[in-house]
């Protein structure tokens, strides 16, 4: 591990990539990078027995970091992919439309070299005893405009809840009302534009019920009376998609650039959206260009753009609450990991 | 295109499993008479007229091209496709698009519901109400030969493509027998669209781990994991590589094709892949 200076990102050999990658699969991915390291290298006797397998959050990927390592230290060539995570990757691209550095903060993309798990700090910030999957389920849901799920999670907390969110990320809550508040002027569809200009186009669908009765009009069978649904495209009453749309399509994006920047550097990369595997060699490479293009996005006027196309608003302006948290996403060491 | 892949293509299409049961049950004997007692049955004196109306222009269209059989056949195939016990409600979409005398899809499913009704005591299946909510039920009463069974547990279910995909062209990505749209659903838009990054990924080859397909996934699901055996078994029999083909939704999100193997798949699934381009994994900066 080669300790950087705050204007950089720490980088690894691609052994220790692997490591990462064990620690990861093991459940340690909140911890921040050396002590992932440390308890590697700590913990290395013990890793390969069954009973540490078991105990791992990933086993498969785990076992399977193992082998890689062995192969890497023995000189052995491999195809083995490490994958590092977006963290909360909704609210991450929230700051970045809204220029926050507050919401980018908590969500890895500043320069402060520590790693936050926003669900657990809001949780503790709520004094509520809530398994992290839960709060995970929870705040990520209400970004992309859920009310259900925060409120089964957070029950008599949930003005609490929304106060907090309103506090610590405020420009990714300013970005989720603003797109909420668009839903007034949509019909059965809308579009936009994704940051590279194509067109986006989304169709409400429907639940549509149909009661099927079958009746063979045959004395020995009897009828049936059946229930089927399907979804087609028609206008919803409620239709609360914008503020996920808008975002995954600027997820979207980024992988879409990530993957094309990879490619003409010459290596390969698979991603499960906002998840990015290459081989350890490249990870450096990879997480440089993925934070780069972060910031290039936040530099943008995506926002305002997607609301003058969704609510034909031609003049509308959206004020971000800055302009130069690209500056601080460059610095950042933890915004995929 | 290669024919091996054109091979596989093949032995996971719906076409390809239908004429298998089709050759199975024939020889069998046991939908003999089933097209003729259908193609009566729907020229029955029904006591509504848009039903009789529905299924009048329904049978002339079967008479017409022959098809009365592949059809039964068909909803048949699609039933023995779930293992066991089936919701009917399951099976009506998997076979409602074959029904093209009507665009209405109730009128459709009611179609094909009405196949499982009539034949209900033809000794293949058996239809019951079942559960809580009373859903109607249908079970195979007879057991298939085990490679006709995951033949037809494979429809649907294509493997990674074993040759690289040619570039996408008209916004549409290609198999050897067949292509498909970028978008998936049904979804659709104007203007310009990245095809680049699809013919990237696209061409991205991948391998199996070598040391990962020695472990079973524990799960739960068996049909899940004898597909999953079956996918890496023939992959391993044709080559040591493979492509997904990545196709877009809406918001230009991307997936990979593939269901038994896939980089979007779970921790096991995950696991499973590798990159094909193999490296020396370095110790240096």
């Amino acid at each position: 591990m080669k300790y950087c200076d705050v204007n950089q990102m720490d980088v690894f050999t691609g052994h220790e990539y692997i490591m990462i990658a064990a620690a990861n699969s093991f459940g340690k991915d909140k911890l921040n990078w050396k002590d992932r390291l440390d308890w590697f290298t700590n913990n290395e006797a013990d890793l390969y027995k069954d009973s540490t397998v078991q105990q791992a959050k990933e086993p498969y990927q785990f076992m399977k970091a193992l082998y890689a390592l062995r192969d890497a230290r023995e000189g052995r060539s491999t195809g083995y992919l490490v994958g590092l995570d977006a963290t909360c990757s909704g609210p991450q691209l929230m700051a970045a439309m809204s220029g926050c550095h507050r919401s980018a903060e908590k969500v890895n993309m500043t320069g402060l070299n520590i790693r936050s798990d926003m669900y657990t700090e809001m949780g503790q910030a709520l004094g509520l005893d809530i398994h992290r999957d839960d709060l995970k389920e929870a705040i990520m849901t209400f970004f992309y405009a859920s009310e259900k799920v925060p409120e089964r999670v957070f029950g008599d907390s949930i003005g609490e809840f929304y106060k907090l969110m309103e506090r610590e990320l405020p420009g990714a809550y300013d970005v989720m009302t603003t797109l909420i508040s668009c839903q007034d002027h949509i019909n059965d569809s809308y579009r936009y534009q994704a940051p590279c200009g194509s067109n986006i186009l989304i169709r409400q669908k429907v639940k549509v019920v149909d009661k099927l009765e079958i009746k063979s009009e045959v004395e020995t069978l009897d009828n049936w009376y059946i229930t089927q649904q399907r979804k087609e495209f028609g206008r919803k009453k409620m239709d609360k998609s914008i503020p996920a749309n808008v975002t995954h399509t600027a997820d979207a994006w980024l992988v879409r650039q990530t993957v094309k920047a990879c490619h003409k550097l010459g290596f390969e990369v698979v991603h499960v959206h906002d998840c990015y595997f290459c081989s350890p060699n490249h990870m450096n490479k990879l997480r440089f260009i993925v934070k780069s293009l972060m910031a290039e996005f936040s530099k943008s006027n995506y926002l305002q753009d997607c609301v003058r196309s969704i609510t034909g608003i031609e003049d509308y302006v959206y004020t971000k609450v800055s302009n130069d948290l690209h500056t601080e996403i460059m610095k950042s060491n933890y915004h995929i990991c | 295109m290669n024919t091996t892949q054109q091979f596989i293509e093949q032995q996971y299409t719906q076409k390809f499993a239908n004429q298998q049961l089709k050759e199975y049950l024939s020889h069998s004997g046991l939908v003999d008479d089933w097209a003729d007692i259908y193609l009566n049955w729907l020229d029955s004196d029904f006591k509504w007229d848009v039903k009789k109306a529905r299924l009048q222009k329904w049978r002339d269209y079967l008479i017409a091209n022959g098809n009365a059989e592949d059809f039964i056949i068909e909803v048949l195939a699609a039933m023995f496709s779930i293992r066991g016990a089936s919701q009917v409600q399951a099976i009506l979409p998997m076979v409602s698009n074959s029904v093209v005398t009507t665009d209405s899809k109730k009128e459709q499913y009611t179609t094909v519901a009405e196949v499982l009704n009539v034949f209900q005591y033809g000794g293949l299946y058996r239809a019951y109400t079942g559960g809580e909510k009373g859903y109607r039920y249908v079970e195979p009463s007879i057991t298939l030969p085990d490679d006709l069974q995951l033949l037809l547990n494979n429809i649907q279910y294509l493997p990674p493509m074993i040759v690289e995909p040619e570039p996408v062209e008209n916004n549409r990505v290609k198999w050897a027998t067949f292509s498909k749209s970028i978008f998936l659903n049904g979804n659709h838009h104007d203007g310009i669209v990245d095809t680049e990054f699809l013919d990237i990924m696209n061409s991205t080859a991948m391998s199996i781990d070598p040391y990962m397909a020695r472990h079973d996934e524990e799960t739960d699901d068996s049909l899940l994991k004898i597909r999953s055996k079956a996918a890496v078994s023939m992959l391993n029999q044709f080559t040591d590589k493979f492509y997904f083909i990545y196709r877009y939704d809406a918001r230009l999100r991307s997936y990979a094709s593939g269901y038994q193997l896939s980089p979007q798949g779970n921790d096991y699934r995950k696991a499973q892949l590798n990159l094909h381009k193999r490296e020396i994994i370095k110790d240096t900066y």
